[in-house]
């Protein structure tokens, strides 16, 4: 008999009180909201003209953040955007660092219906029993459905900042280019398919912000659970610092994508900047090829 | 908790139906996960990013006044040290010209002082001068007198008679004052 057996990797959430929806990442995501919340709380509330402690290092985030949004989108534009792209950084890091806490993943209740575990004793678990856990919590962020909700809630805020900010006209243009087609004639086609081609772009950016979300995080919490049982203690030493470092750049790039999306959004059609463009799809790439 | 059922159903429904479901999601998952981001969204956006910008804000505008405020010391300072470096020039040139006024001054009176010396001193000498003579003149008044009654006596004893008359007293004195003019020229 093994002494414990390879984790049992699954994707989808496990539904963690019967006969409802909450599931564990759910139930992770509350978790995280009511830390955030706690941290944000106890951080702001003495507001100190000299910060320290908590109060700095969440001053420090908020300015760091907000440089980064006002140095990219400038100063009119980035206040309009921070709360947003703000909130994707602090709430997916949060989300991401429960991946490390230990426990997380780790602490459930037995698969009752798998017939191949047997009598267990105590809390520890050996053998057939020990890939048969259902975990209480797992992190919120190696859930689709948060990441795609994120996903959906960025690209609907882009379009909707993007109309408010160019107008209809201007904006849907973009996307349905009649516009070209009558005054360039066959090359004005071009345009229009290229219009199509940003409709499609708009999918594949939920998609693409979704799955890259959720595949990090995901990933580092197989890999976790993997080398935990490969070289158990030891192996996490090195993983863990590597896992937060992996939760702090996804939260990063989520946001700055969202900011860099928004960005080019609400730049005029006629004054794209193809820089900007060229900046957003090399960021992708190394974002892609990160993990 | 209608809701709440239809929500659980549904979710088991898609989690049966593989794809997508095989992925884990489902109508239920996803808008509790969407609210709850929302949520987040709109506790963060309205209640605490705000409050740490404002911080932020407030201290900035602190930290920028104090900039300024030292700059502009920085400039009080400047202009007061200038002042300070005018003023103690101009001091010395005003203690350089009283210096020189009063060594001026002081050569000055040093030198009234002296011509008065020497004028009194002149005057003095010349006062002096003047009893002098007058005691020569007075003593040798009482010497001719001396000489003239030791004369009378003498003569009386040589020709023995009296010489108190008028005449011989006057002859003799007549003949003493020639001889005092002859001495003087």
């Amino acid at each position: 008999m093994n002494l414990w057996k390879l984790p049992n990797i699954s994707i989808a959430p496990d539904i963690i009180i019967p006969g409802t929806w909450i599931t564990n990442t759910l139930l992770c995501t509350w978790i995280s909201i009511i830390i955030l919340l706690v941290v944000f709380y106890f951080g702001i509330r003495r507001q100190d003209l000299v910060p320290s402690g908590l109060q700095n290092a969440i001053e420090w985030v908020v300015e760091f953040l907000q440089n980064l949004i006002e140095g990219v989108a400038g100063k009119e534009k980035g206040k309009k955007f921070f709360p947003l792209v703000a909130t994707f950084f602090i709430f997916i890091l949060f989300c991401n660092l429960l991946d490390i806490i230990p426990g997380i993943d780790t602490i459930g209740t037995i698969d009752v219906t798998s017939k191949s575990v047997g009598a267990v004793h105590g809390p520890l678990l050996w053998g057939a029993a020990s890939n048969q856990l259902i975990p209480w919590l797992r992190p919120a962020t190696t859930d689709l459905n948060l990441t795609l909700a994120m996903a959906l809630v960025s690209v609907v805020a882009t379009q909707i900042v993007s109309f408010s900010m160019l107008g209809f006209k201007d904006q849907i243009s973009k996307y349905l280019n009649f516009k070209a087609i009558k005054e360039k004639g066959g090359m004005g086609f071009v345009d229009f398919l290229v219009g199509i081609l940003e409709i499609i772009s708009e999918f594949g950016r939920l998609i693409s912000f979704s799955f890259r979300l959720f595949g990090n995080v995901f990933a580092g919490s197989v890999l976790l659970a993997v080398f935990a049982y490969l070289l158990p203690v030891v192996a996490d030493i090195v993983f863990i610092p590597f896992e937060l470092f992996v939760a702090v750049i996804q939260a990063f790039v989520f946001a700055f994508l969202t900011l860099l999306f928004m960005q080019v959004g609400t730049t005029s059609h006629s004054h794209s900047d193809e820089n900007v463009h060229e900046a957003v799809h090399e960021y992708e790439e190394n974002a892609a090829t990160a993990h | 908790m209608q809701i709440t059922f239809t929500l659980a159903s549904a979710a088991m429904a898609a989690e049966s139906t593989g794809g997508i479901g095989a992925l884990g999601i489902n109508a239920a998952a996803f808008l509790s996960q969407l609210v709850s981001f929302l949520i987040v969204f709109f506790v963060l956006g309205k209640y605490v990013l705000p409050v740490v910008q404002r911080t932020l804000a407030k201290r900035q505008a602190l930290i920028r006044e104090g900039i300024e405020n030292a700059e502009k010391a920085k400039r009080d300072l400047a202009e007061a040290t200038n002042n300070a470096e005018r003023i103690i020039l101009d001091a010395k040139r005003q203690a350089q010209d009283s210096i020189e006024r009063a060594t001026k001054n002081a050569a000055q009176v040093a030198q009234q002082i002296e011509t008065e010396a020497r004028e009194r001193a002149e005057k003095i000498s010349q006062q002096q001068i003047a009893r002098i003579q007058q005691e020569a003149n007075r003593a040798r008044l009482e010497l001719s007198r001396d000489v003239i009654n030791l004369s009378i006596d003498a003569a009386s004893k040589v020709i023995s008679r009296s010489v108190d008359s008028k005449d011989n007293r006057r002859l003799v004195e007549e003949f003493v004052t020639a001889n005092d003019q002859a001495r003087n020229n």
